[in-house]
């Protein structure tokens, strides 16, 4: 393949995925920002005698979107 | 030694442009987002800079000590590890309780296993590894693109199937940091690195008759000449990687990952021409679930990920390296496109890549970075073999 041809492939490729972020963008906002807290921390209120649950070890739960809580946003 | 080299021709267009497209993401997403998203970007343009212009790839080096013994690669991989391991364990193991950041933990298991052995086969026939992909497709490398379009289908393949395999036998994540205290860890931690390093050594010697060193000096008047344009010396590579880790780290609290963003792209590619990816478990869980209903801008891997590219894509063009002549045919499309798939569908499975899981698992003291390490090492040998058995190098030991 010519360094041309290579240079139009990359070309048209990055100038689609432009196209598709912006879309995106628009189409998904940025979360609130009580959703962004809610992102950073998770509090989980844990009664006497049950076990200390370990989001760590799994996918996590629906409970928490916190990304520092979850292995899955590796 | 070499005397002074001819400095490269750029690509003044490419530089051009990537810089304007640099700088306007930058002001787009510190104006839009949030500062800290920004400096993540700006430190993923960094890495995309740093690996490009040092060649710091994983595949490659990994296939040339399985092949010829030859372990400049692997040694500077350790020494990466040793390095941000040093700057990373006190800081998590809470020696400045300011600071809040937070380890790449993930389950020891299967999943990390079968995971990290087919991403080790991946890196092989794909020609690149989590990193590797995106700064040769940012140099312009038209087969890593198919392989980076395969990636991105593999990790959403995987995406789906996550839940099935960490039902498999497994136990749960382990920080050696929390076990043992940071200092303990960290020392036992790097005596283990030094052995490897010694068997590296040991092994290249004894095959080779002499060991290339990790180069870290230029000419004095070749320095500002190769920090522009490159060539850097690996030493090099695993400074500045290792600080730009350490920045993502306070920055966005956790180590740098690079793969989760590509199952994300392909869910939101999926779902935008119809399918419901937000009823697969795996997207209906925490972080994920936010992720893929936000803008992709609000997804610190991705903008990492988009900065590596156009940090490549930039040192490239300064290096005159941009969009190089390749031959492209039937075979190498199809190793292409097996090895994404294989790429993705194991980053997906072993929590991460060569960076997110193996120098992010590590470097923070998660046991799963080096059960990560034996299994994708063993899924390279295979690969290795896989690519002989293709024709695509010659037999071990033929002469090259």
């Amino acid at each position: 393949m010519k360094r041309t041809h290579s240079r139009i492939i990359m070309g048209a490729t990055l100038g689609a995925a432009a196209i598709a972020v912006v879309v995106d963008h628009t189409r998904q906002r940025l979360p609130e920002p009580h959703k962004q807290l809610a992102s950073q921390e998770a509090v989980i209120i844990i009664e006497e005698g049950e076990e200390i649950p370990t989001p760590s070890g799994e996918c996590g739960t629906s409970a928490s979107p916190g990304r520092r809580s979850s292995p899955c946003s590796l | 030694m070499k005397s002074v080299t001819a400095r490269p021709a750029s690509n003044q267009l490419a530089v051009l442009f990537s810089s304007a497209a640099i700088l306007a993401i930058s002001l787009y997403i510190q104006q839009a987002v949030s500062g800290t998203q920004y400096l993540t970007f700006v430190i993923g343009v960094g890495l995309g800079i740093t690996l490009l212009h040092a060649a710091f790839g994983f595949s490659g080096g990994w296939r040339l000590f399985i092949r010829e013994r030859i372990g400049t690669g692997i040694r500077a991989q350790l020494l990466l590890l040793a390095l941000t391991s040093l700057l990373f364990f006190p800081l998590l193991g809470q020696v400045f309780p300011s600071i809040q950041a937070s380890a790449a933990l993930a389950p020891v298991g299967t999943s990390v296993i079968v995971g990290a052995f087919l991403f080790g086969i991946g890196m092989q026939l794909g020609g690149g590894c989590g990193s590797g992909t995106l700064y040769t497709m940012g140099q312009g490398q038209v087969d890593m693109l198919v392989t980076l379009t395969f990636f991105i289908v593999g990790a959403t393949l995987g995406s789906a199937h996550l839940h099935w395999w960490l039902s498999l036998p497994g136990y749960a994540s382990f920080s050696v940091i929390q076990h043992f205290g940071w200092w303990q860890a960290l020392l036992a931690q790097s005596l283990l690195l030094a052995a490897l390093y010694a068997l590296v050594h040991r092994l290249e010697l004894r095959r080779n008759g002499l060991v290339k060193p990790v180069e870290w000096r230029v000419p004095r008047q070749e320095l500002a000449q190769r920090l522009l344009h490159g060539q850097w010396p690996l030493w090099w590579g695993v400074l500045g990687l290792a600080g730009l880790n350490l920045a993502t780290l306070l920055v966005a609290g956790y180590p740098w990952s690079i793969t989760y963003a590509f199952g994300l792209w392909g869910a939101k590619i999926w779902s935008a021409i119809g399918g419901d990816p937000g009823s697969w478990a795996y997207w209906n869980t925490g972080y994920p679930r936010l992720s893929l209903n936000s803008s992709v801008l609000f997804d610190t891997t991705s903008v990492m990920d988009f900065g590596v590219i156009l940090g490549a894509l930039l040192a490239a063009a300064l290096a005159g390296k941009y969009a190089p002549a390749m031959k492209l045919d039937g075979k190498r499309i199809f190793t292409a496109m097996t090895g994404g798939l294989l790429l993705g569908y194991g980053a997906r499975l072993a929590f991460g890549c060569n960076i997110g899981a193996l120098v992010g698992g590590i470097s923070s003291g998660s046991l799963h970075g080096w059960l990560w390490l034996v299994a994708g090492f063993c899924g390279a040998i295979a690969g290795v073999y896989l690519r002989i058995w293709m024709k695509i190098d010659k037999p071990l030991g033929a002469p090259s």
